[in-house]
């Protein structure tokens, strides 16, 4: 016996394959770095086996005695986010670290440059 | 010996001028450098007609990330001791001497301005004397040693804490946390009085609005500085 009517199957079974093309594509043509490629992919691997599998569902909430199944579903989807955030903020961090050291790399190459200039009397 | 003074400069347009040519009247001696923390006054324009030695940096990186750029500046080009003032005239400069006789007489590593050992001058608001207070118990409490103005940014340091402050300088409110983390790589940290001028033009970089945040942000900077291996 199936949790999900057919119709909603099919539906999710639908989204989950256009999500998974959207990662496949957006990294085949290198618009996502290849380092974040592998955490949305197996998000949208999940999301595919889920919506062919539901019943996959009840036996993990059985099996870790969580009584709504649909609770396991917002669990996996809340924590895959979480994760997905905290690495954003980590990236974000060391772009900033990056970037800084680029800025003042740069202001004092630029100052380097105009008192070169300024020695040459341009 | 070279020596090089490094002034933070960030919409400081009004009062860089001055500074600078305190400078140069009182503390001949010493070389110096503007950061122009990516001002969007006039500040660049200032420096530029008035042949202010000066680094301006293309955006805005907060004091932790102008101040580092001068403490680079001092260690690409060899200097044995550098000093940050403030832009806006709140540091007087007639202490670098005593600064800089404390540093070599004592072999320290950084010598700090205090406000608080002769408590003469402006000494800040009451809200932000209890602050440092806190800060000044957790530095004891952490490192066993006593710094009666954290939050000095009035400091002169040698050749070996240019180096590490090249590589390595907090974003925000730098201060304690860099007390902290010198301290626990065995540096001599010493102070001595100054007395400090209320700022004339300019906003302090800290608004009363954003204290209690400081305050956590700080306590937790300075513990981890603790906690962290040794460079």
């Amino acid at each position: 016996m199936s949790i999900v009517s057919l119709e909603l199957q099919i539906f999710l079974i639908i989204c989950s394959t256009i999500f998974f093309l959207i990662v496949l594509i957006s990294s085949i043509k290198r618009k996502m770095n290849i380092k974040y490629f592998s955490l949305w992919i197996i998000l949208a691997i999940i999301f595919i086996i889920l919506s062919l599998f539901p019943n996959l569902v009840i036996q993990m909430s059985k099996l870790i005695k969580i009584q709504e199944p649909v609770h396991l579903v917002f669990l996996i989807v809340i924590a895959g986010v979480l994760l997905i955030i905290f690495n954003y903020n980590y990236t974000i961090s060391k772009l900033l670290n990056e970037n800084r050291k680029l800025t003042q790399e740069l202001g004092i190459t630029n100052k380097r440059v105009s008192d070169l200039e300024r020695k040459e009397g341009k | 010996m070279k020596k090089l003074v490094i002034i933070p400069a960030y919409n400081e347009e009004k009062s860089i001028k001055r500074v600078v040519d305190n400078l140069n009247t009182v503390a001949p001696d010493y070389d110096y450098i503007v950061v122009n923390d990516g001002s969007k006054d006039l500040t660049e324009i200032v420096c530029t007609e008035n042949n202010i030695t000066h680094i301006t940096l293309p955006m805005n990186l907060g004091i932790g990330g102008a101040v580092q750029t001068g403490y680079i500046y001092a260690k690409e080009n060899d200097y044995d001791i550098a000093v940050q003032i403030d832009g806006d005239g709140q540091h007087d400069v007639k202490y670098l001497e005593n600064l800089c006789n404390e540093l070599v007489s004592t072999n320290s590593d950084i010598c700090i301005g205090s406000r608080f050992i002769d408590k003469q001058g402006f000494q800040s608001t009451t809200m932000r004397r209890v602050g440092k207070n806190i800060i000044s118990f957790w530095i004891k409490l952490l490192t066993g040693k006593k710094v009666t103005d954290p939050t000095s940014g009035f400091r002169m340091c040698n050749k070996r804490v240019i180096e590490m402050f090249a590589s390595r300088y907090p974003y925000d409110y730098p201060e304690p946390e860099t007390i902290v983390r010198l301290i626990k790589n065995k540096c001599n940290v010493v102070e001595i009085p100054v007395v400090m001028n209320e700022r004339t033009t300019g906003k302090s970089s800290i608004t009363p609005f954003k204290s209690a945040q400081y305050m956590f942000k700080v306590l937790i900077a300075i513990t981890f500085a603790k906690l962290e291996r040794r460079e």
